[in-house]
Formats: structure tokens, C-alpha cells, sequence
């Protein structure tokens, strides 16, 4: 059985006409945000002011899947190649996906992938710029080391989802389990839900945004890259040596040794706004806090907003 | 003057009171078998399992990868420890490519390991690509100079960053113990099905410390791995002691794997005979690193003199002048003792005798 967590409502979502896959993003928190907001603009999720950050102990949004689904078919009637999980290995599945021409990549193509079952190590590596939909939950390991690939999955997903990915997206609507994200080194990864110990954990670049809450060791042993949290988060959260940027809305049980908190600054506040907005997530950025490296933060303050780079 | 570890050891000669009989040479080469059936061969069972790529440019260490490997053994190293912009490196490269009257003959490649360490930090997708083995660490490794780090020019290799930037601040950067993406020792398993879809050629090992052997082997078979890397490389670890551990964790796998699992061990230093004793022991493959080392020494003197790219030739010539000796020796001691079962090793001290079920010679 795959470590999927227990379900929880989705959020509505709208498809739209989408542009290729984001770059890595890189280790500047302004840049990163903007880029974060940049990768959800280009491919919004949900209408803006219909959904809110998943309180704590509740379990999301009143929309429930059905309707979900219902709204992602009726946005878009182009026929799409659909694939079923069920009828293919994922071997070949992966060869068929690979085989899709893309003539304009302004314009992906878009795929169905069905009957998504929790299996695991599922759709990894694909490294071909196409736009999946896959109905159904996943097991651990799902969408590792991507690249290129616009991937959003409809249902939840196990450990280490996306772990390693180059560039591209993968959006979960759905819980994720523990280490999402794990060792990322570009892209973008949503998980509309709740996710598990761990999230963030080594990542070396790109974006992670959680609506819901986390677990414990949020972005441990990370060296840079952006996680932004719309709930609470457990213990430990951060690392004193670590590059990477935490946002987060709620409350935290426990901070990493060596690590602050501090509010954002207006330039942060601006480009979280606007990943607010694109993400459809209701909320004023002010909300979020920041947490830092301490002496990052010495560093920041002493030399008037600019990070230097050596501030161990 | 002998400074062997397993000095205590002695090969022995097959009795000669015993009917006449052939004594077949042996080779070395052996496979091994993942869990999905897939074999993987293994030509010649000796391995560099933490060379010091960050001493040399990238384009020495590709160099020196290929001269080792092009001997046998299983070279360890990530994509981004050769590579400059990003473009393939000589050492990933197929041997065959160059050559079009082979086309149609499959592609091979040089025999290399892939560090999958728990923070995967320079670890890219190409590393998958073609590697013999997976080297899933369960374990961190110190640096040098002891700590449980990586260097800023190491994390600048691995990393691509730009002299102006800095990682993580610019000071060292902490190794993890474990991978953040496994949950559990159980969920493991999943862990390493993932690498053998990641990587379908590969056999996927787990390394494992010396140190609280039975717990360590124990949660690395929990995970099913296709073999087992033992790290037994401290220097506390006396003759003795190693061979235990090696006589140990052999039995270790044999009692408790349901089917063959070889057994990989990463010793310190040793000699020729000492190596070959390891195998005697139960060890499929022996770490040669302390061989290897003063190659690297020469060519990072070298390096630091400006010659990033020294003619491939001379660099295989020092790496057949240097090791083929030992490897040799090492390939024909070991025809002389694989598959006897008639006491290969004996001792004249008690003590080793009886902690190592070895002949007692008198």
C-alpha cells in the first residue's frame, strides 16, 4: 500500500492556456518568489478569493473533488490524449508520453493520464515538455527527478513526491506524505493539501509552496531554494546553515536552533502577494512570517537589505 | 618487512597428501543479481569508493576515472565531479561511440558507481544513466579532516555556483545520516525499487557502517538491496577486528538473505594479500582507495601547475603503471582460492585461528 495520508477536500481550479515549464529558480528570495508567483500565474489553479490556506484541524475547502474534476473538465474541451495507468506499465507509459510531439512551446500539449492507483515510483523522469493530468492518488516517489514536465495530480500522493526535480512543476491536490521535495534542485512543487515531516528537506533550488500544514523539519539541511507555507508547521523548523527561504502563515511548534523569525520585507511582501494571488490562496502576505538563519539576518540587516553571500 | 594487516593469515596451498586433482584458475569476474532478475556483471571485484574528485580540475578527474576504470575497477564518482559546462564528461561517455565499425554491437561503458548520498547534493539525473551500481549510503561519511561536512569547494563543485556566490553562507555544509525521503527502514524497500526504475542497468547497494554491525545489516536487508557496501574503513579497526567483521557480516547475509547477497567492503588500508584474504573471508569486492590515492596526489600536482588536461594516454599509462601491478596480483592470488573448500586460510596463532575458524597451522 502506498503511504498516502488521509484525503482531504481539493480546492477549485480552472484550467488556462499555459507556458512552458519555469526554470530553476535560484537562490535569491526575491527572485524566487517572483518566480514561484510567476510558475502559478502561468498555470492558476483556482479562482482568486474562492479557497483559503487549509485551517488548522480542518480539513480544507468546502469544494469537494467531484466538483473539482467537474470544473477541470468543463474549462477546456480540447480532445487530449488519455493514457490509463491501469493498461500500461509505466515504462511504457513514460514511452508514449515521451513520444507526443510538442510544436509549440508556447502551447504544451496536454495529456490525461487515468486510473492513478497509488503505485509508486510512478511518471518519473519523463524529461518532455507536455502538461499531465493524473486522475487518481500516487505512492511514494511519484513525479521524482522531473524535468520539463507540467504535471498536476488530482488525488494524493506518498513520500518523496518530486524529490530531486530539475524544472517543471508538479501540483498535488491532495495530501503528501513525508520529504516532499526532497533534494529539489529547480521547479515548482504545490501540494494544495497538507504534507508530512520533512518537506523541503536538502533541497538545493526552486519553490515549494504548501497550502495546508506541515510536519516537522521543514527545509532541513537545505542550501537554497523558497518554501512557503500557508499553515502551521511542527519542530524544528528551518537550519541555521541553510540558504533556503521559509514563509509561513501559522503557527509553529518549534524553531531549528540558530534560526528567526522576522516579518517579510516589502519587496517580499509584494511578490508573496502576488503568489497569494495566483496560487488562489485567500490572504494578505503581511500574515507571513519569515524564517532565517540568524546570522543571515545580522548579515542582511548590517548591510542594509543586501545578503552577502559569506555571512557564516 | 611485512606491514600486511591480515599478516596473522596465511593462504594456503591446497594439501598435497589429497588425491591428484587440476586446480583451475578462477576468474575473478562474477554478476550480480538485482531483485527484478536483471543481472548485472562485474568483470573485474575491486572498487574506488570515495575518490577525491574536488582535488583535481574536472577534466584530470574524468581522465583518471576513465584510466581506472579501464582497468576494471568500479570507479565512484557523480556527472558533476567531471563535467565542466555541464557537457558530458569523458567517463560517461560510451566506449564504443567513436568507433563505426561497431555499430552494431550494443554499447558499453566504463564500470562506474553512483553515490546516492542522503542529502544528494550534485546528484543529476545523468547519474542514473548507465552506472554499475547504486550506492545508497546509509550512512554519513566524514571528510578528511573528520567532520561530517562538505567543503565550500566541494559544495561549489557539486553545486555549479559561481565564485561570487556562497552556499548556505559559505561555510561548511552538514551531512545528513539518513535520506530525508524515507520514512522508515521498512519503507526503504520502496526507496530502492524507485533507483532500480531510475537506474534499469544498476545493481542498487546499501552502505553500511562498520559499527553496530548486526543493526546496520539489518536494516540494509530490510530494504531488500541487490548487495551490501561494508564500510570498514576506520583506523581503529585492526587486523583482526576487520576480519571479523568481514567473517561476521558475511555470515550475516547468509543466514538471514533469503537468497545470495554479495557483500562489498570498503577495508582502509591494505595490501595485495590482504585484499585477497577479504575475499577468503566472505567479501565480493574489496575497496581499493589507498591504491589509488597517490594517483591522485601526482596529477593534482600537476593540476595545480595549470595542466588541466594532461594527454589521456599518459594518464592511463600511470594508472597501469601504478595499479595494473596489484590488480594483477590480486586477480591471480584470487584464481588460487576461489571455490576451495578445503581451508583456505590458516593461522599460527591461536587466537586468529579460533575467532576466524582458520586452519590452526602448527
Amino acid at each position: 500500500m502506498p503511504h498516502v495520508p488521509k484525503p482531504s477536500a481539493g480546492s477549485p481550479r480552472r484550467s488556462a492556456r499555459d507556458v512552458p515549464s519555469p526554470d530553476p529558480i535560484g537562490s535569491g528570495e526575491d527572485d524566487a518568489l517572483a518566480q514561484i508567483a510567476q510558475s502559478f500565474a502561468a498555470n492558476p489553479d483556482a479562482d482568486v478569493g474562492t479557497s483559503d490556506a487549509v485551517e488548522p484541524g480542518s480539513g480544507g475547502s468546502s469544494l469537494d473533488s467531484a466538483s473539482l474534476l467537474n470544473q477541470d473538465e468543463t474549462s477546456n474541451t480540447e480532445p487530449r490524449p488519455t493514457f490509463s495507468m491501469a493498461e500500461m506499465t509505466d515504462a511504457e507509459l513514460i514511452a508514449a508520453l515521451r513520444m507526443i510531439e510538442v510544436e509549440d512551446q508556447e502551447r504544451l500539449p496536454r495529456v490525461e493520464v487515468t486510473e492513478a492507483n497509488g503505485q509508486h515510483a510512478a511518471l518519473m523522469r519523463i524529461d518532455h515538455p507536455i502538461k499531465l493530468r493524473i486522475r487518481g492518488p500516487l505512492g511514494d516517489y511519484a513525479l521524482a527527478v522531473n524535468v520539463q514536465t507540467v504535471a498536476k495530480v488530482f488525488g494524493e500522493v506518498g513520500h518523496g513526491v518530486a524529490e530531486g526535480m530539475m524544472s517543471g512543476s508538479v501540483r498535488v491536490r491532495g495530501n503528501a506524505g513525508d520529504g516532499a521535495g526532497t533534494a529539489q534542485v529547480g521547479g515548482t512543487l504545490g501540494i494544495y493539501g497538507s504534507a508530512g515531516n520533512r518537506v523541503g528537506a536538502s533541497m538545493r533550488g526552486g519553490g515549494i509552496f504548501v497550502r495546508g500544514n506541515v510536519g516537522d523539519d521543514v527545509g532541513l539541511g537545505a542550501i537554497r531554494g523558497t518554501i512557503v507555507i500557508g499553515g502551521d508547521a511542527g519542530n524544528n523548523v528551518g537550519d541555521p546553515h541553510s540558504d533556503v527561504a521559509v514563509y509561513i502563515r501559522g503557527k509553529v511548534s518549534g524553531l531549528a536552533d540558530g534560526v528567526v523569525e522576522t516579518s517579510l520585507r516589502k519587496k517580499q511582501e509584494v511578490q508573496l502577494g502576488l503568489l497569494l494571488i495566483s496560487a488562489g490562496i485567500r490572504g494578505d502576505a503581511k500574515d507571513f512570517r519569515r524564517i532565517v538563519p540568524a546570522a543571515k539576518l545580522e548579515a542582511e540587516n548590517a548591510s542594509r537589505g543586501e545578503i552577502a553571500p559569506n555571512w557564516r | 618487512m611485512n606491514d600486511d594487516r591480515l599478516s596473522e593469515l596465511h593462504l594456503l596451498p591446497p594439501r598435497g597428501q589429497s588425491a591428484w586433482r587440476n586446480l583451475p584458475v578462477e576468474s575473478a569476474a562474477q554478476s550480480i543479481e538485482r531483485r527484478d532478475g536483471i543481472t548485472v556483471p562485474v568483470q573485474v571485484p575491486l572498487f574506488w569508493y570515495e575518490p577525491a574528485w574536488v582535488e583535481l580540475p574536472e577534466s584530470l578527474a574524468s581522465q583518471l576515472a576513465c584510466a581506472t576504470s579501464d582497468l576494471g575497477v568500479v570507479t565512484s564518482g557523480l556527472y558533476r565531479d567531471f563535467s565542466v559546462q555541464e557537457s558530458a564528461p569523458e567517463f560517461f561517455l560510451s566506449t564504443t561511440h567513436q568507433d563505426e565499425s561497431e555499430d552494431d554491437q550494443p554499447e558499453s561503458y566504463r564500470p562506474r558507481m553512483t553515490p546516492y548520498r542522503a542529502e544528494r547534493f550534485g546528484l543529476v539525473p545523468q547519474d542514473f544513466d548507465e552506472s554499475l551500481v547504486i550506492d545508497v549510503r546509509f550512512a554519513a561519511t566524514r571528510d578528511r579532516a573528520g567532520r561530517y561536512a562538505y567543503s565550500p569547494t566541494q559544495m561549489s563543485r557539486w553545486e555549479r555556483v559561481s565564485s561570487a556566490e556562497a552556499i548556505a553562507g559559505g561555510g561548511l555544509v552538514a551531512c545528513s545520516s539518513f535520506p530525508a525521503d524515507i520514512a522508515s527502514p521498512k519503507q526503504a524497500r520502496i526507496k530502492l525499487d524507485q533507483l532500480r526504475r531510475l537506474a534499469p542497468k544498476s545493481a542498487v547497494m546499501v552502505s553500511v557502517d562498520a559499527y553496530h554491525l548486526q543493526e546496520s545489516l539489518a536494516h540494509a536487508l530490510t530494504a531488500k538491496p541487490d548487495g551490501v557496501i561494508l564500510r570498514a574503513d576506520a583506523v581503529e579497526f585492526d587486523g583482526l577486528s576487520l576480519a571479523k567483521l568481514v567473517r561476521d557480516a558475511r555470515r550475516f547475509l547468509d543466514e538471514k538473505s533469503r537468497s545470495f547477497r554479495p557483500l562489498w567492503v570498503v577495508p582502509g588500508k591494505i595490501s595485495v594479500r590482504d585484499a585477497v584474504k577479504l575475499f577468503a573471508l566472505g567479501a565480493n569486492a574489496v575497496a581499493i582507495d589507498r591504491w589509488c590515492e597517490p594517483m591522485v596526489e601526482t596529477l593534482r600536482e600537476l593540476g595545480q601547475r595549470s595542466y588541466h588536461s594532461v594527454p589521456q594516454h599518459e594518464v592511463s599509462a600511470m594508472a597501469i603503471d601504478h595499479l595494473w601491478p596489484c590488480i594483477d596480483e590480486t586477480l591471480g592470488l584470487l584464481s588460487s582460492v576461489a571455490k576451495r573448500d578445503d581451508g583456505v586460510l590458516g593461522s599460527y596463532d591461536s587466537r586468529w585461528a579460533d575467532e576466524l575458524d582458520a586452519v590452526q597451522l602448527d
